[in-house]
């Protein structure tokens, strides 16, 4: 009874500050507003048509007429450079069979692309009969990607890390040497054991909260489906939850530093975690895993982010026990690393 | 002298966040700064992933062709989730998967590889009709000669047409300029993220009751006291900002040409003053740590994001555009917003920026003082 009234004064110690609150609560939720407002135009870019110029005589005008997404017009050099800066067509085709476009690009690559086809066949020197031009060589599995879905899975595993700040409040306030509480506790005779599994499961309780909130706030208000398996999606933020328990039991060890530059640590660690899990945009995360892959392999908030992706969109439940054992690791080894330097601790004067 | 050596003093013990914060920004902005744009035409690289299971004539001819242009990565193991997971996280543009009777499908005709991509996007179009072009070839030497010939393929497929850039393209100043950019932009996120924490923490313990009361009874006057502060606290801005800009110097030592230094840096203080003023008042609010790492964290990420920091602001709905056009951090920008960009052109955003500044400020005393009377 004693273990459940510990856990309840806890948590309501935590519900009556206003700043932990608005750390845990009112910040992912406003968050997530904003990424909403300015995300909604991020999908991919759809290629309905490009547009060309070409010179009256231009051998490949007929050609290009014939090319479902290219819409071609005559026009002059001198009004396709105007067009062109303008940004009204994509290329313009000379006289000469040589092509004008205003910067390198996808649209100016697939143009390329296509009257080199036409030169090319040219080239290839097989009469005409030959080629099958109605015939399609490929067969495509159509996927659809959404680059801002990472930002909600990423600020989501961001909060399933908060506890962090919990864990280290909880190890800072035990240590004599760092707050008189932790002076007084020492000397008294309350088990330190039931003290720590009290706090984590009040912190673990406040950090689902705040995770439930913010996927509930995602589900009512976001225009995509986001979580097509929520139990397995809660089982990777329970998992992230402890982590982030364990995580902050390290940071809270940190001997002689001040809880205001020690909370620091944390915010600065977790922000720059979820940058390189694509908090900040799809783009940073394309470019970290391309050139130093290891880095995000090693990030606890990019495993996350990564299995709520593939387990909601892609129902790929593959790396879902490893990223689960991988954060429970991370708790577990930093737990008993806690354990070695908060036993038998002795201070000649505090 | 006391308080101001000892606000220094406290700064220095973040002395171990500031070093692997400011190492982590330069190598995320060297990593940036590899990409980008050239004077010549250059076609999209694709990054593809190809699973060869034919092995064959055609296959190899395919995946050379392919390799000429694109990173290509050939894989033995046909994984279809692994593979629509790499296109799924934009890994890479397309995975190719090349069937065991491949080369039997290309002499008849018949759909001979499959592709996983998301056909909305503009590298799925470039990816499909470079391979269909490459087939429809292959399937006419077929029909030809009955037989493939790989060298004339490859002599046709590089015969490409001359491709001129309209003006100059993307010049060597204008690639300056916007590696110069974007790691202004960047760096202001820093900047601000940096004082607002650091700051932040450091005066929410100052200007607690106790150590408030004790200040009242000491022999230092109130202006003292606040000139004392202000100053640690420029100087540590100053000394931020200066890091951010020798940072940018030093990173693009050989192509500073293009770029608004004095511009640059100008606005890289304004904000560093505007950080400051806001983070006043601020701490005239408040002494609560999570809301001064809360409010520190969603105002840096919010103004960031809504001033088009991380995301082109063009990609914004019309509102959330217009609502950048108040922000300060979206006229940070607009100072530097262009290569050779007047004193005159940017006068409007460093007047605003200032404004901004002096708005805070008066905010930040008049809550300050109300604090203070609530306090004796």
């Amino acid at each position: 009874m004693n273990f459940l009234r510990l856990i309840y004064y806890l948590l309501v110690i935590n519900f009556k500050d206003f700043g932990f609150i608005f750390w845990t609560i009112v910040y992912p939720l406003v968050l997530v507003t904003i990424f909403m407002a300015t995300t909604s135009n991020l999908a991919v870019d759809d290629l309905e048509e490009i547009k060309v110029g070409a010179s009256e005589d231009s051998e490949y005008f007929e050609a290009l007429k014939q090319v479902e997404f290219i819409t071609v017009n005559e026009m002059t050099v001198s009004e396709a450079r105007t067009s062109l800066s303008e940004e009204n067509i994509t290329g313009y085709i000379n006289k000469d069979g040589t092509l004008i476009v205003e910067e390198n690009g996808f649209e100016a690559s697939i143009l390329e692309s296509v009257i080199n086809q036409i030169q090319q066949t040219y080239t290839l020197g097989i009469p005409p009969e030959n080629f099958n031009f109605d015939v399609d060589f490929i067969e495509t599995n159509e996927m659809e990607t959404e680059p801002q879905v990472v930002m909600y899975y990423s600020t989501v595993a961001m909060i399933s890390l908060y506890t962090v700040f919990t864990s280290m409040e909880l190890i800072s306030s035990m240590r004599p040497n760092l707050s008189t509480m932790g002076a007084r506790f020492s000397a008294s005779p309350f088990s330190k054991t039931k003290y720590i599994l009290a706090s984590s499961i009040a912190g673990l309780f406040l950090g689902l909260l705040s995770n439930g909130l913010v996927i509930g706030y995602l589900m009512i208000f976001n225009d995509s489906v986001l979580f097509n398996h929520l139990p397995a999606t809660l089982g990777i933020i329970v998992a992230g939850n402890i982590a982030g328990l364990g995580l902050g039991f390290i940071i809270g060890l940190t001997p002689r530093v001040n809880i205001n530059v020690k909370s620091i640590v944390p915010v600065v660690f977790i922000v720059g975690l979820a940058f390189l899990a694509g908090l900040m945009g799809p783009g940073v995360r394309t470019v970290v895993n391309r050139e130093l892959p290891f880095i995000n392999q090693l990030n606890p908030l990019a495993h996350v982010t990564d299995t709520i992706y593939r387990v909601n969109l892609m129902d790929n439940f593959d790396s879902y026990w490893t990223t689960i054992a991988f954060l429970i690791g991370i708790t577990v080894v930093s737990f008993f690393i806690t354990l070695i330097a908060l036993r038998r601790k002795q201070y000649d004067h505090i | 002298m006391t308080i101001f050596k000892i606000i220094l003093l406290h700064f220095w013990k973040f002395k171990w966040l500031i070093l692997p914060l400011a190492l982590i920004f330069f190598v995320i902005a060297a990593l940036f700064s590899t990409l980008g744009g050239s004077d010549t035409f250059e076609s999209e690289t694709l990054g593809i992933t190809v699973v060869d299971a034919s092995e064959s004539e055609t296959s190899a001819a395919l995946i050379e062709y392919l390799s000429s242009k694109h990173e290509v990565e050939v894989i033995d193991e046909l994984d279809r989730t692994y593979l629509e997971e790499k296109v799924f996280l934009m890994e890479i543009h397309g995975a190719v998967i090349i069937d065991s009777n491949f080369e039997n499908q290309v002499k008849t005709g018949e759909p001979a590889v499959e592709i996983i991509s998301d056909e909305r996007a503009a590298a799925s179009i470039q990816l499909d009709s470079e391979i269909s072009k490459f087939l429809m070839f292959a399937n006419a030497q077929f029909n030809a000669a009955g037989s493939l010939n790989a060298d004339t393929l490859q002599t046709a497929l590089t015969d490409t047409v001359d491709v001129e850039l309209n003006g100059k393209g993307t010049s060597a100043v204008e690639e300056n300029y916007t590696n110069a950019a974007s790691y202004s932009n960047f760096a202001a996120y820093w900047l601000m993220l940096f004082i607002m924490l650091t700051v932040g923490n450091l005066m929410s313990e100052f200007n607690k009751p106790e150590l408030q009361k004790r200040m009242i009874s000491a022999p230092v006057s109130s202006t003292s006291s606040a000139l004392q502060i202000l100053g640690a606290q420029r100087i540590v801005g100053i000394f931020s900002v200066l890091i951010m800009f020798f940072g940018l110097v030093a990173l693009y030592y050989d192509r500073l040409e293009g770029m608004p230094l004095a511009h640059i840096f100008l606005a890289l203080i304004l904000i560093m003053a505007f950080t400051l003023a806001m983070q006043y008042a601020i701490n005239a609010l408040t002494t609560n740590r999570f809301i001064v790492n809360g409010l520190a964290n969603l105002i840096t990420l919010g103004l960031a994001f809504l001033s088009g920091i991380f995301i082109p602001i063009e990609l914004f709905g019309s509102t959330a555009q217009h609502i950048a056009e108040f922000l300060p951090l979206y006229h940070y920008t607009q100072i530097y917003a262009a290569s050779d960009i007047s004193w005159s052109e940017s006068a409007l955003s460093i007047s605003i920026l200032l404004l901004y500044t002096l708005a805070f400020l008066i905010i930040g005393i008049i809550f300050n003082n109300q604090r203070k009377s609530t306090q004796l």
